[in-house]
């Protein structure tokens, strides 16, 4: 039976994945794993944007990129490129992040999710590289603190953000989308998810085609589907009432489970993309034939092997490969 | 050519605080350079921009563990420091 | 003074006297040539190095611009958002310049983020000209350029991102090199345009600017735009080689209507030396050079609009405390920055704004293209091309200030070698009032050797770097 979505809920997420098996920052020498240590002490010139220092391509990062791609059945372009995002604020040592814009790693691919209705298939527009920023500690809450710290440990952490198209049709499709790509990431070895702050999630949402929100600062998977089901709430209660639905960025916080209107002072945001002259174009070409040979065997062909040659039910197959412990023990 | 409001409004992208007292010289300055800029409108003709003048690509290091700072050097020009921390104003 | 005669002079007197003499010029000299000196350490660094030195430039003096990284001395930019800011690392000319036995004594003045070409723009006051005090040193690099004119320094760093280096070392009557794009590590430059920007060596003597490129120059893994380049100037010195067969294109567009008729004058007898030195000449055309102008500022002041967004006043630098943080932000660098910074900033990030991006800054990439092509265009039928430096010689102190635009105008047939990534010497070639004029000669991606020994040869057969300036 297919499913009639009556309220037309769409939902696109763009999720930021810390690819946190390197064993350096995307640009520089620093170590990743500074979980747990005093802040600023997993720094360099290059990542505190020290004037002068210039940043230089963790080559591992770009082959990681490669293989999320291919697992997410993109195409990898041949010649990709980063650029600078202009913006500020103080957990971005440079003034502007390093990231991807035209002509990003991967683009055009799509995941198959059990959904509401069966076997669902959710595109993915792009996957592209880009550097975290740093992280802030406020003394209280953002809006009370009399000052704000700041800690470059995560800065330079290299992030994969993957962005979907708005084909997830429920609060349920998107956590097992999250649950899905979790799995993926893990089969890749690309990720450690369980350390904190190693996922961000970013959501846009619409119902019965009007405006769409999106909703910002989910931190956690969990997190996800909570702060969806609010939100969809939300949006049915205002039209249910004759108003319509401001487009606009909404913050989920987490500790009420709501998400809240962020006006911030920064207008209209004016990017001003445009190439990172310190850094060159990357011709992938002849990598990616040999990181495809390389590529572990993913869930669905796992799930697919263990039915075919332990002839294993299709549900217990799926608990099996869900998890990539439990799939590695049955081999 | 570039208006008192254009001023304002890049002097805020470019967080650089301008007096309204200011914005006249400003935009009268501005705008001669702009003025002189456009004869770049007389070059016709499409050709590729040119980003790098070498052509330099797949530049990379390995993901080996390079110098980091210590504590104490990297806050060193930090006016501002608390607990190992840069301290920032407020964010809003 | 020669690394030559320094050399000699280190290993008779010892290295503490010679330091001390070049405290004692600096001081009597009254250029304000340098920001920052550091004779303390440098002699204790020369001393720790004694007996260990095979370096090329063991126990020698040199001045290095303040927009290069040096480990524990003050790096200012020659601005004061970066006042007292005492980076925990070394450019990596800095570190080669060292392991040749360098020792460094100071930082020297310069344009506030090298956004000049007069040296006015500092924030730690003007440089004067030792031709003339009365005279501007040329910029952005002005103040290595006055030290190493006025006896201070044997040597010295600039950087050049549309003729910085070049123009200095031509109003100063001394040698300037801007090196190819890519032939010299960037690594710890503090950047102004990246895509335009290389540091180059100044010197009393082509010899001097040569062994000076040599020791700094070549790859570096830490600068992605570092060409993985060989260069062999050992032979570009050789007088056996000399200049004969070397066809020079003189490109008809570098003499346009603001060229004095004294820098004309001088630099066809340059050329006619060259002939009788046996080398042929031909007008060439380069048709975009009227547009480089324009397309230079705008990519140099869009690229800067966001390499000088890191400035805030958190980590390092000058900082106001005011409200919250872009109230903050926005109060540092409004009194942080000078005026030609802060419009440079301006215009640049206009001309990356949403609306504007295409019309300026992608059209001036395009414009480089063009420009770039004439450059391979001449080079066929060209060893090298031959121009003046700057149209007319050291201007006076606070004459062009006020009037950005004539200032930018100066840099005409500077900024298109930096759009087009090509390597470039200033020599001196001649005199007018006293003040010398400057010799350009341009080459193609990686030619240093040939414009080196086309200078070396000019130099040999002329007087002109022999003059002395007046007012030291
Ligand atoms: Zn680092």
């Amino acid at each position: 039976m297919a499913y009639e979505n009556r309220d037309r809920v769409k939902i696109g997420l763009e999720i930021h994945v810390q690819l946190n098996r390197l064993k350096t920052k995307i640009f520089c020498g620093c170590t990743t794993n500074y979980h747990g240590d005093p802040p600023n002490t997993h720094v360099c010139p290059v990542c505190l944007g020290l004037p002068g220092a210039l940043p230089v391509v963790n080559r591992r990062a770009v082959e990681y990129a490669i293989r999320v791609g291919l697992a997410l059945n993109c195409g990898i372009n041949e010649h990709t490129q980063f650029y600078r995002k202009n913006y500020y604020y103080p957990d971005l040592p440079r003034g502007f992040q390093i990231t991807q814009y035209d002509y990003p790693i991967a683009q055009q691919g799509h995941v198959t999710i059990e959904g509401e209705d069966g076997e669902h298939m959710v595109r993915i527009n792009r996957a592209h590289m880009e550097e975290d920023p740093g992280r802030l500690v406020h003394e209280g809450t953002i809006d009370r603190s009399k000052y704000t710290l700041v800690d470059y440990n995560r800065s330079g952490i290299p992030l994969l953000e993957i962005v979907t198209e708005p084909d997830l049709r429920s609060p349920k499709e998107a956590r097992r989308f999250l649950d899905k790509l979790r799995n993926i990431l893990e089969y890749l070895g690309v990720s450690d998810l369980d350390l904190e702050g190693s996922v961000r999630v970013d959501a846009n949402v619409s119902i019965m085609d009007g405006n769409r929100t999106e909703v910002k600062n989910i931190s956690s998977y969990k997190g996800a589907e909570k702060a969806l089901l609010y939100e969809i709430v939300r949006q049915k209660n205002l039209i249910r009432r004759g108003k319509t639905v401001t487009q606009e960025t909404r913050h989920f916080d987490e500790a009420r489970e709501i998400t809240v209107s962020i006006r911030t002072k920064e207008e209209a945001h004016d990017y001003r993309y445009f190439p990172e002259p310190d850094l060159v174009p990357l011709r992938v070409r002849d990598w990616v034939a040999k990181v495809k040979e390389e590529l572990p065997e993913l869930p669905d062909a796992r799930k697919e092997r263990f039915m075919t040659e332990y002839g294993v039910k299709a549900e217990h197959a799926k608990t099996l490969t869900g998890q990539l412990k439990l799939a590695q023990k049955k081999q | 050519m570039i208006t008192r409001e254009d001023v304002r409004r890049v002097g805020w992208l470019s967080r650089i605080e301008l007096e309204d007292s200011e914005l006249d010289e400003y935009s009268r300055k501005m705008g001669l350079v702009l003025e002189y800029f456009g004869v770049l409108d007389e070059v016709g003709g499409d050709v590729d921009p040119t980003y790098h003048v070498l052509e330099i690509d797949n530049v990379f290091r390995d993901d080996v563990a390079g110098e980091m700072l210590s504590q104490g050097d990297a806050l060193l020009n930090a006016r501002e420091k608390r607990d190992g921390y840069f301290k920032s104003a407020r964010i809003v | 003074m020669s690394i030559d005669r320094v050399r000699e002079l280190v290993d008779s007197v010892g290295i503490e006297e010679v330091l001390h003499r070049c405290s004692e010029r600096i001081e009597e000299n009254k250029l304000n040539t340098f920001i920052t000196t550091d004779f303390e350490g440098a002699l204790t660094r020369a001393r720790k190095r004694d007996g260990n030195g095979g370096g090329r430039l063991q126990g020698v003096p040199v001045g290095v611009k303040d927009n290069i990284s040096t480990r524990g001395i003050q790096t200012t930019c020659g601005s004061r958002i970066l006042t007292g800011y005492v980076p925990p690392y070394d450019a990596c000319v800095v570190e080669r310049l060292k392991a040749e036995g360098a020792v460094i004594i100071g930082k020297t003045n310069m344009d506030e983020f090298a956004m000049g070409t007069s040296t006015e723009t500092s924030y730690y006051g003007s440089v004067r000209n030792p031709w003339g005090r009365e005279r501007v040193p040329g910029g952005s690099s002005g103040g290595s350029s006055a030290a190493v004119a006025g006896g201070e320094v044997p040597i010295a760093l600039g950087s050049d991102t549309g003729g910085s280096v070049r123009c200095p070392a031509s109003f100063c009557g001394v040698v300037g090199l801007k090196p190819t794009y890519g032939g010299v590590s960037r690594y710890g430059l503090i950047s102004y345009a990246n895509s335009l920007e290389q540091i180059g060596p100044i010197a009393t003597s082509v010899g001097d600017v040569a062994l000076l490129f040599d020791a700094i120059g070549g790859y570096d893994r830490r600068d992605s735009t570092s060409a993985e380049h060989e260069f062999d100037t050992s032979s570009a010195l050789d007088s056996d080689v000399g200049v004969e067969g070397m066809r020079i294109g003189v490109p008809d567009e570098y003499f346009g209507e603001g060229t004095s008729g004294a820098v004309r004058d001088s630099v066809w007898n340059a050329i006619h030396t060259f002939e009788d030195l046996g080398a042929t000449y031909e007008i060439v055309s380069m048709p975009h050079t009227r547009y480089a102008l324009a397309a230079y500022y705008v990519i140099a002041m869009s690229e800067a609009s966001s390499n000088l967004a890191r400035f805030d006043g958190l980590r390092y630098g000058y900082r106001v405390e005011e409200g919250d943080w872009h109230t903050s932000f926005s109060r540092t660098r409004r009194e942080g920055f000078g005026e030609e910074v802060k419009r440079r900033i301006l215009l640049g990030t206009y001309a990356l704004s949403a609306g504007y991006h295409d019309k300026y800054y992608l059209k001036a990439l395009k414009v480089r293209t063009l420009v770039k092509r004439d450059f391979e265009t001449a080079f066929k039928s060209c060893d090298l091309l031959l121009a003046p430096t700057m149209p007319y010689p050291a201007f006076k102190l606070g004459e062009k200030i006020d009037d950005p635009l004539s200032l930018y105008l100066s840099d005409v047939n500077t900024v298109p070698i930096n759009l087009a990534g090509v390597p470039a010497i200033s020599l001196p070639c001649g005199f007018e009032d006293d003040l010398p004029i400057g010799l350009q000669l341009i080459g193609n991606f990686f030619c240093e050797p040939t414009i080196l020994r086309a200078a070396h040869c000019f130099e040999q057969s002329t007087d002109f770097h022999k003059r002395k300036p007046g007012d030291v």
